[in-house]
C-alpha cells in the first residue's frame, strides 16, 4: 500500500493547495510535500529490491488488484517499484520539493493554481514510474502532459503559448504512436495474452514463437514494426535528435520551477519507458538495429553540444546540453552491458540532480538581473560569490569531473558500451562530448560570471543580496548537489 | 613496521581537510586558512618521509583496493586502491615537500600582500595537494584519471584566482579545455584499457602492463579491437594515453596553455604549473612505463615529442621579457627532457630529472614570487636589474636555480639532464633501425636545447639583478620577510645537492655505487614488476621495445664525453649571455634577430591557430548547426503542423453553414455515387 499512500498523498496535497488563498499556498505546498517525500525515503531505506522486475528482478511494495474486465482483456492496477523505478521515485520527490521552494519567488500570480498543479505533476510522475499495467501506465504517463501544459502557458515567458501548445502536441502524437507500436505487440500475440500487464507482456514476447505475423508479415517484421512506432514515441520525450524542437523552446518559455521539472525528471520518463519497453521486451531487434540506434545516441551527444556552444541564452544552453546528456543515457542502454545500463540508470539520476541545480542557479541570477543573455552580464562573480560558486560547482558537475555524480555515469556508460556488440567507434566519438561540455559551459562561465563586473539591464544588485529567499536558494542548491555527489557512491 | 602504509590515505585526506576547513570557515581562522594547509601540508610530508623511508628499509611496497565504487557482476569491477613503490613514495615526498613550502610562501606572497579571498585560495591550494598526492598513489589507471582531471579543475580554480580582472579568466579557461582535449584522448584509453585486459591496475601479476606482456607472448588472450594486432593495439592504447599526458605535462601542440597559466598567483605557479601538476604527466608515464617499453613505436613518438619540445620551447624563453614567461617556457622545455628520457629507455634518468627539476624549479618560481613582490608586482625584467644587493638571499638562492636549471656543474640540473642526455646518446647509437635515428634524432635536439637554456637562463639572471637598477621601484624595492626567505633557503640548498643523489658519471669512472637513485627505484618488489631491472629486460628485448645501448669509447669514455659536451654547451650558453646581458645598462640583442624575433614573440603563431581553431571554426560551425536546427529541423515540425492547419482551413471552408450550400453538394454527392454504382454494376 505504500505506492498508493504515495500517490495519494500527492493527489490529496494537490487538492488542498489548489483551494488554499495564494499567499500560503507556497509555504503550504512545501510543506506538504514533505509526506510523498518522507514517504518515497522509508521505501528508499526498507527497499530491498534489486533489478529490473521485468526481467526476473525482485519488485518491492507491490500490489495487484483486477480493476476492470474488458472483453477478453483484464485490465490490472497493478503497482511496484525494482532497481529502476526506486531511484527515479526518489528523485521526483526531491526535486519536487526543490521546484516548490525555488518558485516562492519568482511566481507571484495564482499561486495557489500553481502549486496545485506541480503536485498534480509529481502525482502524474510517480504514478508513470510505479505503474506495471500498460493501461494504468499509460494513464499516468498522459495525466503528466496536462499540468506541464498549463505550468508552460500560464507563468511561461513571452511566447508560452506557441511553447505549451508545441510541447503538448508533439509530446501527445509521440504517444499515440507509441501505442499503437505497443497494441500491435500485444495483439500480434494472440490470445495467449489475457492482460495487458508489463511483466506478463515482456516476459511472453521474450518467448521465442509467441509472436505471431498480423496480415501477412512476419513475426520479426511484426516485432521491427512495433518497436519503431514505440522508439520514435519514447524519443520524442527523451529527447533524441531530431525529435527534439519542442525542448529548447519549452526549457525557454517554462518558468524556472517548471523547467528544473522538466529536465530533471520529465526527459527520465522518456529513457525510463524505452528501457522498459524497448530494450527489455524486444532485446533481438536491439540487438540488430544497435548501430543505428547508436547512430542516434552519438548524434544527440554531439549535435546538442555543438548546438549549446552556439546559444547565448544560458537556459537554452542547459536545455541543449540536456539532450546531449541524454544522448549518454542512450548510449549505455543500446549497449546492453551491465556497465552500460548501470550507467545508464546512474546517469538519468544524475542528470536529474545537475540539470536541476543548473536550472535553479541560473533562475536565481535571472531573478537578480532579470536576463539571461551571455552578452548582457560580466563579472557577477563580484556581486553574487554564493550562487556563482554554486554555478561553478554545477557546470564542472556537467563536464563529469571526477568525484562527482555525472563523472560516475558517464565513465560506465563509456566503460560499459566499448567492448559491446557496437562499434567501440561510437563510444570513442560520443566521449567527445566531455570536450564540447567544458568549451560552452567554460565559456559561458567565463563571460558572465567572471571579469570585470557590468550589467546592460537596469536592475540593481546589491554587493550582497542576503535575502531569505536567496538563502533559500542557496541552501537547496547545495542540497540537490549534495544529494547527488553521495548517490554517486551508491552505484 | 609496515604499518605505516595504513596512514598512506592520511597523506591525501590531510589536505582534504584543510581544504574543507579553508573554505568553510577560513575566513574567521587568523591567517585565513593558511594554518591549517601548512599544518595538513607538513602532516603530509612527515607521513611521505616515512614511507619512502620504510620502503628504502624494507624494500617492501604496498599494493591494495581499498574501495570499491562499482562491483560488476560478471565483469571487471572499479576500485579506489593505493599503490606504493619506490616512484610513488619518492612522488609523494617531493609533492608534499614543494606544496608545504608553497603554502608557507604564500604567507608573504598572499597574506602580507593583503589580497582577498584567501579562503578560497588556500581551499585550492587543499584541494589540489589532496588530489595530486591521491594521484601520485593510484593503483589503477582509472583512480589515476580521476585525480588527473580534479588536478586540473584546480588549476582551473586557481589560475582564475583573481576573477576580477579579464585575463585569469581566460588563461584557466584555456588552460583546463587544452587539458581536457588531450584528457579526451587519455580517456578514451583507459575505457579502451579495460574492455582489452579487464583491468587498470599498474603494479602485479594481475595488472594490465604485465598482461600486456604476456599477451605479445602468446601466453594470453586479449581483446584487440578494429582489428589490429596485439602490438598495434597497445601502441594505440599507449598513444591515447599520452594524449593526456602531453595535455597535462604541456608538450607539444598542447603546450600553449602553460605560458598563459602564469596569470595566476606566483605560488601557485611553483605549486602547479612547474613542480607537481605538469608532473603528472610524465610521472603517469613513469608509473606505466611497463607498458610503454613494449612498443617501440610509442617510444619513439615520446622521445621526439620531448625532444622536439625542449628544443622548441627553449627557443621562445630567450627573447620573453617577463620574468615567469622564460620560466614557464623553461618548464615546457625541461619537460621535453623527461619525455625524451622515457622515450629513450632511461626510466630512472626521467624520475631523476622530475625530482631535481621540481625543486630547482619550485625554487626559481619562488625566487621570481619574492622578486615581485619586491617589484610590486611588476614582472617585466626590463625594469629590474641591480636586485642582487638589495635582496641577497633571493639572488643566491636563485643563483643556484638558476645554476640547476643551465646544467652547470654540480648543481642538481647537471646531474639529471646530463643521464637523460647520456642514455638518449647510448640508446640511439645502439638500437638498430627507424627508433635508433629518432633517438639521435631527438637526442641532437635535447643538446642543442642545452645551449639555449644556458643562454635563457642567464639572460634572465643578469637583467633581473646585476647591472643598473633601470626603475624607481628596482632602485627601492619592497623587503621580503622569513615566510619567503625560508623555503627558498630551503629548496636553495637542495638544489645545489640533490643532484649528489644519482651522479652516474662519478659511478662510471670511480666505480663507486653511489647511483642511489637508480637502487632505490630497482628496490619495487619484484611481485609488482615495477622495478628497474624488469623495464630494462622489457627494453631489451627485441620482440618488445627492442633498446639497446652502444658505449663506441667505453663505458668511462662516452660518459665523460657525454657529459662534457653537455656542460660545455651550457658554459657556451651561459657565457654567452654574460657576454651580451651582463652590462650596467643591457640592450635587447635579440632585436637583431629581426622576423625571428617577431615568430618567437608570437610563440610560432601556436596560440593563434588553437584560437582560430576554437573561435573562428568550431564556433561558426556550431552556429551554422543552429541555423540548421532551427530551420530545417524545426522547420519541418512547424511546417508539419501548418500544413494540418492550412488543411483544416480549406476543409473548413466547405461548412458555409448556408443550406442552399449542403444541399447543393449532397445532390452532387448523390449523384457521384449513382454514376459510381452504375460504371461498377456494369448498367452502362
Amino acid at each position: 500500500m505504500w505506492i498508493e499512500a504515495l500517490i495519494l498523498s500527492t493527489l490529496v496535497a494537490s487538492g488542498i493547495v489548489l483551494l488554499a488563498p495564494n499567499r500560503y499556498a507556497g509555504k503550504l505546498a512545501a510543506a506538504l510535500s514533505l509526506a510523498p517525500l518522507a514517504l518515497s525515503g522509508i521505501m528508499w531505506l526498507n527497499y530491498d529490491a534489486a533489478g529490473n522486475a521485468l526481467l526476473g528482478g525482485d519488485m518491492a511494495y507491490e500490489t495487484t488488484t483486477r480493476w476492470v474486465e474488458f472483453a477478453s482483456y483484464g485490465l490490472n492496477w497493478h503497482v511496484g517499484v525494482d532497481g529502476i523505478s526506486m531511484p527515479l521515485i526518489v528523485l521526483t520527490t526531491i526535486l519536487t520539493t526543490l521546484a516548490i521552494v525555488s518558485a516562492w519567488t519568482p511566481i507571484d500570480t495564482r499561486q495557489s493554481q500553481f502549486y496545485g498543479l506541480v503536485l498534480f505533476l509529481q502525482a502524474g510522475l510517480l504514478g508513470v514510474f510505479t505503474a506495471l499495467d500498460f493501461f494504468v501506465w499509460f494513464i499516468f504517463w498522459e495525466v503528466v502532459l496536462v499540468p506541464m501544459y498549463f505550468l508552460i502557458a500560464i507563468w511561461g515567458g513571452p511566447r508560452r503559448k506557441y511553447a505549451a501548445i508545441k510541447f503538448f502536441v508533439y509530446t501527445n502524437i509521440a504517444s499515440l504512436i507509441m501505442f499503437v507500436g505497443f497494441l500491435t505487440l500485444v495483439f500480434s500475440m494472440g490470445p495467449s495474452v489475457r492482460a495487458i500487464d508489463l511483466t506478463q507482456v515482456a516476459q511472453l514476447v521474450r518467448t521465442p514463437g509467441v509472436v505471431e505475423g498480423i496480415a501477412g508479415f512476419s513475426p520479426n517484421t511484426v516485432k521491427l514494426f512495433a518497436f519503431t512506432l514505440m522508439f520514435l514515441g519514447f524519443a520524442v520525450k527523451v529527447p533524441i535528435v531530431p525529435f527534439h524542437t519542442w525542448l529548447p523552446d519549452a526549457h525557454v518559455e517554462a518558468p524556472t520551477p517548471v523547467s528544473v521539472l522538466l529536465a530533471g525528471v520529465l526527459l527520465k520518463m522518456g529513457t525510463y519507458a524505452l528501457l522498459r519497453f524497448n530494450f527489455t521486451m524486444l532485446p533481438g531487434v536491439v540487438r540488430d538495429y544497435a548501430a543505428l540506434i547508436a547512430v542516434f545516441a552519438v548524434v544527440s551527444v554531439i549535435y546538442g553540444a555543438l548546438l549549446a556552444l552556439a546559444q547565448q541564452d544560458l537556459k537554452r544552453i542547459v536545455a541543449y546540453s540536456s539532450i546531449s546528456s541524454m544522448g549518454y543515457v542512450i548510449l549505455g542502454l543500446v549497449a546492453y552491458t551491465t556497465h552500460g545500463v548501470g550507467g545508464a540508470t546512474f546517469q538519468m539520476l544524475s542528470h536529474g540532480f545537475i540539470s536541476g541545480l543548473m536550472f535553479m542557479v541560473v533562475g536565481v541570477i535571472y531573478n537578480e538581473t532579470h536576463t539571461r543573455m551571455v552578452g548582457d552580464m560580466s563579472g557577477m562573480a563580484d556581486r553574487m560569490p554564493w550562487t556563482v560558486g554554486i554555478f561553478v560547482a554545477a557546470a564542472f558537475g556537467y563536464m563529469g569531473l571526477p568525484l562527482m555524480s555525472g563523472f560516475a555515469g558517464e565513465v560506465l556508460v563509456f566503460l560499459g558500451s566499448f567492448d559491446s556488440t557496437i562499434s567501440p567507434l561510437f563510444t570513442a566519438v560520443a566521449m567527445f562530448g566531455i570536450v564540447i561540455v567544458a568549451g560552452y559551459l567554460l565559456w559561458a562561465m567565463q563571460r558572465t560570471l567572471f571579469g570585470p563586473f557590468d550589467l546592460e539591464t537596469e536592475y540593481e544588485i546589491r554587493p550582497r543580496p542576503s535575502t531569505t529567499w536567496h538563502r533559500w536558494w542557496c541552501c537547496c542548491s547545495v542540497w540537490s548537489g549534495w544529494v547527488s555527489t553521495l548517490t554517486s557512491s551508491t552505484v | 613496521m609496515a604499518g605505516i602504509y595504513d596512514l598512506v590515505p592520511a597523506i591525501a585526506a590531510l589536505p582534504l581537510a584543510s581544504f574543507v576547513i579553508a573554505l568553510f570557515a577560513g575566513k574567521d581562522l587568523p591567517k585565513k586558512g593558511a594554518l591549517p594547509g601548512i599544518l595538513a601540508t607538513a602532516g603530509s610530508l612527515a607521513l611521505s618521509l616515512a614511507v619512502a623511508v620504510t620502503v628504502f628499509t624494507t624494500g617492501e611496497g604496498f599494493n591494495q583496493n581499498l574501495y570499491t565504487f562499482v562491483a560488476g557482476q560478471d565483469t571487471f569491477s572499479l576500485h579506489l586502491g593505493v599503490l606504493i613503490d619506490p616512484l610513488s613514495a619518492l612522488m609523494l615526498v617531493i609533492v608534499s615537500l614543494i606544496a608545504t613550502l608553497v603554502h608557507v610562501f604564500s604567507l608573504g606572497y598572499m597574506n602580507d600582500e593583503g589580497e582577498t579571498g584567501l579562503p578560497r585560495y588556500y581551499a585550492g591550494l587543499g584541494l589540489f595537494t589532496f588530489s595530486m598526492l591521491s594521484f601520485v598513489f593510484a593503483n589503477n589507471i582509472l583512480m589515476a584519471f580521476m585525480f588527473f582531471e580534479l588536478v586540473g579543475l584546480c588549476s582551473y580554480l586557481l589560475i582564475g584566482f583573481w576573477f576580477r580582472e579579464a585575463g585569469p579568466p581566460s588563461a584557466a579557461k584555456k588552460a583546463f579545455l587544452v587539458t581536457r582535449f588531450g584528457d579526451y584522448f587519455f580517456l578514451v584509453g583507459v575505457v579502451a584499457i579495460f574492455a582489452t585486459f579487464g583491468t587498470g591496475a599498474f603494479a602485479g601479476s594481475e595488472s594490465f602492463p604485465h598482461l600486456a606482456e604476456l599477451a605479445l607472448e602468446g601466453e594470453y588472450d586479449v581483446n584487440t579491437f578494429f582489428g589490429l594486432g596485439e602490438q598495434a593495439w597497445f601502441t594505440v592504447l599507449g598513444l591515447l594515453v599520452l594524449g593526456g599526458v602531453m595535455g597535462k605535462s604541456a608538450q607539444f601542440p598542447f603546450h600553449t596553455w602553460l605560458p598563459d597559466a602564469m596569470e595566476g598567483p606566483t605560488p601557485v605557479s611553483a605549486l602547479i604549473h612547474a613542480a607537481t601538476m605538469v608532473a603528472a604527466g610524465v610521472f603517469l608515464v613513469a608509473r606505466m612505463y611497463g607498458f610503454y617499453a613494449l612498443s617501440p613505436t610509442a617510444l619513439a613518438i615520446i622521445a621526439l615529442v620531448g625532444g622536439f619540445t625542449a628544443l622548441f620551447a627553449a627557443t621562445m624563453g630567450v627573447v620573453k621579457q617577463e620574468l615567469k614567461q622564460v620560466l614557464a617556457y623553461s618548464t615546457i622545455s625541461q619537460y621535453g627532457y623527461m619525455m625524451l628520457a622515457l622515450g629513450s629507455g632511461g626510466y630512472v634518468a626521467a624520475v631523476f630529472h622530475l625530482t631535481t627539476h621540481a625543486v630547482f624549479k619550485a625554487l626559481l618560481f619562488l625566487g621570481a614570487g619574492s622578486v615581485i613582490i619586491a617589484m610590486h608586482h611588476n614582472e617585466n625584467m626590463w625594469d629590474m636589474g641591480g636586485l642582487k644587493d638589495k635582496m641577497p638571499v633571493t639572488y643566491w638562492t636563485f643563483l643556484s636555480g638558476s645554476l640547476a636549471l643551465a646544467g652547470i656543474v654540480p648543481f642538481a640540473g647537471f646531474w639529471s639532464k646530463d643521464e637523460v642526455l647520456y642514455e638518449a646518446l647510448i640508446h640511439g647509437l645502439g638500437t638498430e633501425g627507424g627508433l635508433g635515428i629518432v633517438l639521435l634524432a631527438a637526442y641532437a635536439m635535447g643538446l642543442l636545447a642545452v645551449f639555449f637554456t644556458g643562454f635563457y637562463t642567464f639572460r634572465m639572471v643578469y637583467l633581473t639583478f646585476h647591472g643598473e637598477p633601470r626603475s624607481d621601484i628596482a632602485r627601492d624595492p619592497e623587503p621580503v620577510r622569513w615566510n619567503v626567505k625560508g623555503p627558498l633557503a630551503v629548496l636553495g640548498v637542495l638544489a645545489a645537492t640533490v643532484g649528489f643523489i644519482n651522479m652516474v658519471p662519478v659511478k662510471k669512472v670511480t666505480g663507486l655505487e653511489i647511483d642511489y637513485l637508480h637502487q632505490f627505484l630497482d628496490m619495487a618488489p619484484e611481485a609488482y614488476l615495477t622495478n628497474v631491472h624488469h623495464y630494462t629486460e622489457l627494453l631489451e628485448t627485441d620482440a618488445f621495445a627492442g633498446i639497446h645501448a652502444a658505449t663506441p669509447l667505453g663505458e668511462v669514455g662516452t660518459v665523460a664525453a657525454s657529459a662534457a659536451v653537455s656542460l660545455g654547451l651550457a658554459l657556451a650558453g651561459v657565457l654567452a649571455a654574460r657576454q651580451l646581458y651582463n652590462a650596467p645598462q643591457p640592450v635587447e640583442h635579440t632585436d637583431r634577430l629581426g622576423r625571428v624575433k617577431t615568430i618567437l614573440m608570437h610563440n610560432y603563431y601556436q596560440d593563434e591557430y588553437q584560437v582560430w581553431l576554437a573561435r573562428d571554426v568550431t564556433v561558426p560551425f556550431a552556429g551554422v548547426l543552429d541555423t540548421f536546427d532551427q530551420g530545417i529541423v524545426d522547420g519541418v515540425v512547424n511546417g508539419a503542423s501548418s500544413v494540418s492547419r492550412t488543411a483544416g482551413r480549406q476543409v473548413r471552408k466547405l461548412q458555409t453553414g448556408v443550406v442552399t450550400n449542403y444541399a447543393a453538394l449532397l445532390t452532387l454527392g448523390l449523384v457521384l455515387l449513382l454514376a459510381a454504382f452504375a460504371v461498377v454494376g456494369g448498367w452502362v
